[in-house]
C-alpha cells in the first residue's frame, strides 16, 4: 500500500463517519421524539368540555322523575359516569359520598349511568349509598356530549354552570374537595 | 438505422418510466381516496366518517368497527347528522368539541400529529433520494464493465 493511498485511505474515514452521524442523528432524535410521545396519553388532557358550559341535558332519574339541566344553574355540581361493571367506581364511592355529605346543600351530586343496564346500575347506586339521584342515559347521548371517553368520569361544574374540572379514573376525597371549592369561589354568590 | 442509445442509457430510461408510472398511481390512488369515484349514499358517508374516529371506549378500533354501545350510538349520531344536512366536516367538528383531536384516527397536523406525518414524509423522501442517488451510480458508465467502454451502435458502425 502506498503512502498516497494510505493518506486517502485516510480521508475516506472521516466522511464515512460525518455522513454516518448525519444520517444517525436525525434518525435518533425523531426515534426519541416519537418514544416520549407513546408515553403521552391524550384522553388525560383536559377534555374540551372544561372551561365551557356543562352540555345541556334532560334526563329520568331511574327513581322516577327527571333532572334538567336548565334548572342546576346556580348550584356547583358534581355529575359521575358510573357503570355496574366498572371496578374503580366502587373504589371512589367513598370519596363521592364523603364530599356530598361534607358540602351538603352547596354541591349538588348527580350519577349518570354510562353503557350499563339501568338495573344493574341502580342496584350498584343504590348499593354505595349514594342519596343523590341517578340518572338513566339510554344512548349514551349526555356522555358523548361531555366527552366521556370510559368509567369513572366525574365532572365539576360551577355555579354559572361552566365546567371547571374534570376527573378521569377514581376521584380522590381531596381533590374533589378542591375542585368543589374552586368551583363554589369561581362561581360567585347564587 | 441508428440508435445511439447505451445499455446503461436505457436502463435508465426505463427506470425513469418505472417511476413516472408509479407516481402517476399513488397519485391516482390518492385522488380516488380523496375525491370518490361518486356521489355516496348517506350510509355510506356515515361510514366514512366513523372510519376516521377514534372508539372512546376501545382506543385502537375505529367507531365504524367498533361494537360498543358507545360507538352504536356515536355511528347513530353521524347518520342523524347527515340526514339533517350536516357536513362531513361539521361532524368530525363535533366529536373534536368534545373529545379533542384525540379522536381522530389519522394524527393531527398539529403537535405530535406533525411529527409523525413529517417523519412519514421524511421517510418517502430519504427513500427516494436514495434510490435516485443508486440509480445514479448505477446508471453512469463507471468503467468496469467492458459493455460501457464499447462506443455507441452508430459510432461502432
Amino acid at each position: 500500500v502506498s503512502a498516497g493511498d494510505a493518506l486517502a485511505a485516510d480521508a475516506v474515514r472521516p466522511n464515512r463517519l460525518s455522513r454516518s452521524v448525519l444520517l444517525l442523528a436525525p434518525t435518533l432524535a425523531l426515534l426519541l421524539l416519537l418514544a416520549a410521545g407513546l408515553g403521552d396519553d391524550p384522553s388525560a388532557r383536559p377534555a374540551p368540555a372544561q372551561g365551557r358550559p356543562m352540555p345541556a341535558f334532560d334526563l329520568s332519574r331511574a327513581d322516577g322523575g327527571e333532572v334538567r339541566s336548565g334548572r342546576l344553574a346556580g348550584h356547583v355540581v358534581v355529575i359521575n359516569f358510573f357503570a355496574s361493571w366498572c371496578e374503580a367506581c366502587r373504589t371512589e364511592a367513598g370519596a363521592l359520598g364523603g364530599a356530598a355529605a361534607s358540602h351538603g346543600a352547596d354541591v349538588r351530586f348527580l350519577s349518570i349511568a354510562f353503557m350499563d343496564r339501568a338495573g344493574d346500575a341502580e342496584s350498584f347506586h343504590r348499593a354505595s349509598g349514594h342519596p343523590w339521584p341517578m340518572l338513566l342515559d339510554p344512548d349514551d347521548r349526555v356522555a358523548i356530549d361531555f366527552g366521556v371517553a370510559g368509567v369513572p368520569e366525574t365532572y365539576v361544574i360551577d355555579t354559572r354552570g361552566i365546567v371547571t374540572e374534570r376527573f378521569i379514573g377514581p376521584v380522590g376525597r381531596d381533590s374533589l374537595d378542591a375542585a368543589i371549592l374552586d368551583a363554589l369561589a369561581t362561581g360567585g354568590s347564587r | 438505422m441508428t440508435l445511439g442509445i447505451t445499455a446503461n442509457g436505457l436502463r435508465s430510461r426505463t427506470l425513469w418510466l418505472v417511476a413516472v408510472l408509479g407516481a402517476c398511481s399513488v397519485l391516482g390512488w390518492i385522488t380516488l381516496d380523496r375525491v370518490g369515484t361518486g356521489p355516496a349514499t348517506i350510509p355510506e358517508r356515515a361510514r366514512a366518517i366513523a372510519d376516521e374516529l377514534r372508539c372512546p371506549v376501545c382506543r385502537s378500533v375505529s367507531v365504524a368497527d367498533s361494537t360498543t354501545p358507545l360507538a352504536r350510538e356515536m355511528r347513530r349520531t353521524i347518520e342523524a347528522q347527515l340526514r339533517s344536512g350536516r357536513s362531513t366536516e361539521e361532524i368530525v367538528r363535533f366529536f373534536t368539541d368534545r373529545y379533542g383531536a384525540w379522536i381522530l384516527l389519522d394524527p393531527a397536523g398539529t403537535g405530535y400529529g406533525a411529527i409523525a406525518w413529517a417523519s412519514a414524509l421524511g421517510v418517502w423522501l430519504a427513500a427516494a433520494v436514495g434510490v435516485a442517488v443508486l440509480w445514479r451510480r448505477h446508471g453512469t458508465p463507471t468503467g468496469d464493465d467492458p459493455a460501457d467502454a464499447r462506443p455507441p451502435v452508430e459510432a461502432r458502425r
